[in-house]
């Protein structure tokens, strides 16, 4: 008995302790605690769990929820890579959930849940059309129904450190693969500790989207314009040889992810990644002083396979969406109003280089009058549409293709066998 | 106050061992039993997550798995993570038992903090280990280079056969406490005089272990063997943690296999199947398990 | 127990320090890694020469990793009390009665730990979410009590058979019900398979990924595995140094406990198994 009730005290005392400090979280706890606010609205995303973006979601936030006390507003968010599957997670476990921010590529699968309003009618087609261009709404859209509207967009594209392509004697960006492999292999010879170009190899869907980038580049693509999988086409084989090619030589590196590549870029280790537009912002949150930014960071035209062709970049954006089992729809769209508005726009822009979308804001002269911007914009014309984003089961596509480069670049099987692979997967993904 | 003592006094031996049993039997039913079921028949049906609606697809799931020319794979990588990662902690942790029960004075200090080891949260350990196997600026890195045995960088958890180590080893550094508070226990069990008469009859240490201590924890040994191999079976956190499955489904278990296919690509049905597949292996191990259990269960 | 030969103190001597480093050193590197101040990722310090608390007390400010520790001693506690409960009531019931179907109800309840975790979520998930009790410490509770059962319950069965008959028959004839028996009786001798199937409990809960990162979906309910998953994935996936104080202090309640249960978790473990 007398061992007994020593074991009692101990778990006593544990219970004690449990109880203390999820007592004393409830109280000290302001920024997570969903439990507490029930009137509020919650707002998912990623923008709020990153450092650049989170002191502008928190202004936002902070402004509506001054101006309306009695219908805040609360952010709930997880890593940009969580996301997508916490908020189909949440949605089919009916948890609440009341807007959300989403990369433009997983709409067609978060609209397959039957879960998304149709915005049209809660914001207005004439405040749609009066404030996004045709091409933009169409972003938003899957089988002619808005279900998402814009909020920052803009495309990924290649940028690169010109100080370090200055020390290896190089005063312009290379325009060509055959430039830029030259380059690289410059940059290689003197450093041979960094990362010449940090193709991101570490996610594969991460992979997968640079090398949609790639696939273009060598004049290939995942699908064709009937929609059959031709990613073992010769150009797509032609493209991952390049890349094999380059890990061969040290010019790329494994278990790089985007993550990696903007902290190593701000020390100063990468020559060239690919990166969305607010990469100079990135820069700055991982350590550039603001002054050193221009000659740490600069975006370029893609290097293009033969003279004449076009730089390819990948449309890139976030949008809005509702779901339909808010409670207070109304609230929801007079806060994407909010979000959407001018003042709040430019300060996004102003604080994040989060690129606004409205025609009345782009047209602001603090935007027209941005370098970084300007010279984003010429490489980035001919942005396209990630080929796989069409699809509901875009990240089993993803997947494949990451996985299968993966295993190219490793050695693991041919480039050929590879995207054979993959072309048969990816066959078998969207017959389904 | 009378009658319900009386009522329960009614009850006979037999039934209250049943009402005993039972809320662990509901359990059982209810969290085991019948998702296993369902989960074998969802493999037979287009189930997803992103909608309410599933249909009957016969075979087709298994059929598109068999066809992944990553399912060998998985298969082969879960063979050697189940096997590597519990008989390397399973050698390390008997080696540490034995050094830990020479009974010097720090051994029981040593003892204490080698189950710290186990009891640090998993995800945890697996930031710990992906610091340590970092391919850029990691420790392991920098002390290779220091000691000029590597001359770059090596990508530890970017090469399929580095990040296999990489998870085994972490997985060793996790579970070699809990083998070696095992078999502490049993060696501290072995009789004294036994191992003295093997003494004097001139047995060495080596013939010792094996004729007199090996026989005596010989059923502990096949314990935490049959423990070990179904725990490294089910390992999910450590290996989503450090690798999640990649580079290249290098560390593609079964487990990590499952849920990628229900929780990242929301195909239930496809995940359904592989485990299905995953759980007629597994009666391989349910058979060997319930004949060892069987001698217990006299 | 062995001679001590040459060969033995080789032996001994080699397993202790390359053994003991193997388990050790991490722990060092660990704590190590928490008291350098942030910048020095990039550079390897291999002393805590510029040692600072800076990262515990940012990870002790963080209120959501507080919060997340707080879900899994809760979670983790109720999960280890009512396993323990269950398994006592199984593990007497199989050692101590006789009835048709032991046997196999037996062997039932202890291969279940034999199928596929991951594989039961696909259908508990869908279970959950339709009675409601996705994102609730229940439904975490009921899962992980049903992988404690078959150890817990074979553990306990295990001590109970060593308790002679004869002992339960004496309290019969002293009037004692069942229920008096059980509680009063035949627990307080089991203190020790008690505490192990409690502690097995515990840090099975403690350990999960896999069911809280897919059953629990809101912030304030988060357990600790994938709180901190969640916390320090992508942008933050290489603050090695608050991410290694945020490990070590979240690890200190169970550590302080464990201290004190060691002896009973060792005796448990064992008891089980010896016998067998």
């Amino acid at each position: 008995m007398k061992r007994f009730g020593k074991l009692s005290i101990v778990i006593v005392v544990v219970a004690v302790s449990a109880l203390l400090t999820a007592c004393g979280n409830q109280t000290g706890n302001s920024s997570t605690g969903s439990t507490t606010a029930k009137e509020s609205l919650v707002w998912s995303g990623w923008a709020a769990n990153e450092k650049s973006t989170k002191p502008s979601i928190d202004q936002m936030t902070s402004s509506w929820n001054k101006a309306h006390p009695d219908q805040t507003v609360t952010w709930q968010g997880w890593p940009y890579d969580q996301t997508e599957q916490q908020l189909i997670i949440r949605s089919q476990g009916g948890q609440k959930l009341d807007l959300a921010q989403i990369d433009m590529n997983w709409l067609p699968t978060l609209a397959s849940t039957g879960d998304l309003v149709n915005l049209e009618s809660l914001l207005g087609k004439q405040w749609l059309q009066s404030n996004f261009t045709q091409n933009q709404l169409n972003l938003g859209q899957v089988g002619g129904k808005q279900y998402g509207v814009p909020w920052s967009m803009a495309s990924i594209g290649m940028v690169y450190n010109p100080t370090l392509l200055k020390s290896v004697s190089v005063s312009a960006p290379p325009q060509t693969t055959q430039e830029f492999e030259k380059d690289l292999e410059l940059l290689k010879a003197k450093y041979p500790n960094s990362i010449p170009y940090a193709l991101s190899t570490k996610g594969t869907s991460e992979l997968a989207s640079d090398f949609q980038i790639w696939l273009w580049t060598f004049h290939a693509n995942v699908f064709d314009a009937q929609g059959n999988p031709v990613i073992n086409s010769q150009g797509a084989v032609q493209a991952l040889t390049f890349l094999k090619d380059l890990k061969d030589k040290g010019l790329i590196k494994m278990d790089v992810g985007r993550f990696d590549a903007r902290q190593f870029f701000a020390k100063g280790d990468i020559g060239f990644y690919l990166d969305a537009f607010p990469a100079n912002a990135f820069a700055q949150t991982n350590g550039v002083p603001a002054k050193d930014i221009a000659k740490t960071i600069q975006p370029m035209p893609m290097p293009v396979l033969n003279p004449g062709d076009h730089p390819q970049s990948l449309a890139w954006g976030h949008l809005l969406v509702v779901f339909n089992k808010s409670k207070d729809l109304k609230t929801d769209a007079a806060f994407i109003k909010h979000v959407l508005s001018p003042s709040e726009e430019l300060m996004y822009f102003k604080n994040t280089q989060m690129p606004p979308v409205e025609k009345s804001v782009v047209s602001d002269s603090t935007i027209q009058g941005n370098a970084w911007t300007k010279d984003w914009l010429s490489g980035a014309q001919f942005a396209k549409r990630d080929q796989t984003s069409a699809y509901t089961n875009q990240s089993k596509l993803q997947t494949i293709i990451g996985s299968a480069v993966q295993s190219a670049l490793l050695g693991q099987t041919s480039p050929q066998q590879a995207l054979n692979n993959a072309e048969n997967q990816i066959k078998s993904a969207v017959k389904k | 106050m009378d009658l319900p003592t009386a009522n329960k006094r009614a009850l006979s031996d037999k039934q209250v061992g049943v009402l005993l049993v039972a809320p662990a039997l509901i359990i059982f039913c209810v969290i085991t039993l019948y998702p296993l079921v369902n989960t074998v028949l969802m493999s037979f049906t287009n189930a997803n997550l992103l909608s309410k609606y599933r249909a009957f697809v016969g075979l087709a799931n298994f059929k598109s798995i068999l066809s992944d020319p990553t399912a060998l794979q998985v298969l082969v990588n879960t063979l050697i993570f189940v096997i590597v990662a519990t008989l390397v902690p399973f050698t390390l942790g008997l080696i540490w038992a034995i050094v830990l029960n020479e009974g010097r004075k720090t051994s029981e200090f040593l003892r204490g903090l080698t189950l710290v080891d186990w009891i640090i949260p998993s995800t945890a350990i697996g930031f710990l280990w992906s610091w340590i196997f970092q391919g850029n600026y990691g420790l392991l890195n920098a002390v290779l280079t220091k000691l000029g045995m590597i001359h770059s960088n090596i990508d530890w958890l970017g090469r399929p056969g580095t990040a296999m180590i990489a998870v085994i080893v972490a997985k060793t550094w996790q579970t070699l406490p809990w083998f070696m508070a095992f078999l502490l226990g049993g060696l501290k069990a072995v009789s004294h005089e036994q191992i003295e008469a093997a003494h004097l009859d001139g047995a060495g240490n080596i013939r010792t272990f094996l004729s007199v201590i090996m026989p005596q924890i010989k059923s502990i040994v096949s314990v935490v063997l049959i423990l070990g191999f179904m725990g490294s079976l089910q390992q999910f956190d450590l290996i989503w943690v450090m690798t999640q499955g990649g580079p290249a489904s290098a560390t593609t278990t079964f487990s990590i296999d499952v849920y990628t296919a229900a929780f990242n690509n929301y195909d239930l049905g496809t995940a359904s199947a592989i485990a299905t597949v995953w759980v007629i292996i597994d009666l391989l191990f349910v058979f060997l398990y319930v004949r060892r259990l069987k001698d217990d269960f006299q | 127990m062995f001679e001590r030969t040459f060969g033995f103190r080789v032996f001994y001597y080699t397993s202790l320090i390359l053994v003991g480093f193997f388990v050790l050193f991490p722990l060092y590197w660990m704590i190590n890694t928490a008291l350098n101040p942030s910048p020095n990722v990039f550079s390897i310090q291999f002393l805590p020469l510029h040692a600072t608390l800076n990262n515990f007390i940012g990870v002790l400010e963080n209120g959501s990793i507080m919060r997340y520790l707080a879900n899994s001693l809760m979670v983790s506690i109720a999960t280890s009390f009512v396993a323990t409960v269950v398994a006592a009531y199984a593990g007497y019931s199989f050692s101590k009665f006789r009835y048709a179907g032991r046997k196999s109800l037996m062997l039932l309840i202890m291969t279940s730990q034999m199928f596929p975790q991951v594989a039961l979520l696909l259908t508990l998930y869908l279970m959950m979410k339709a009675f409601g009790l996705l994102n609730t410490y229940l439904a975490l509770v009921i899962s992980y009590v049903s992988f404690t059962l078959p150890v817990g319950t074979w553990t306990l069965k295990a001590y109970f058979d060593q308790i002679p008959n004869s002992l339960i028959e004496s309290a019969k004839l002293d009037g004692a019900g069942q229920m008096k028996i059980i509680h009063r009786i035949i627990f307080p001798l089991a203190v020790p398979g008690l505490a192990s199937t409690a502690i097995y409990g515990f840090v099975w809960s403690w350990n999960d990924l896999l069911y809280s990162l897919t059953l629990i979906t809101s912030n304030s309910k988060r357990t600790l595995g994938p709180g901190l998953v969640l916390t320090y994935m992508g942008q933050f996936q290489s603050n090695w140094n608050s991410m290694m104080a945020a490990s070590i202090v979240v690890s200190i309640p169970v550590t302080v406990m464990f201290i004190f249960l060691q002896r009973y978790f060792i005796q448990g473990l064992t008891a089980g198994a010896v016998k067998g």
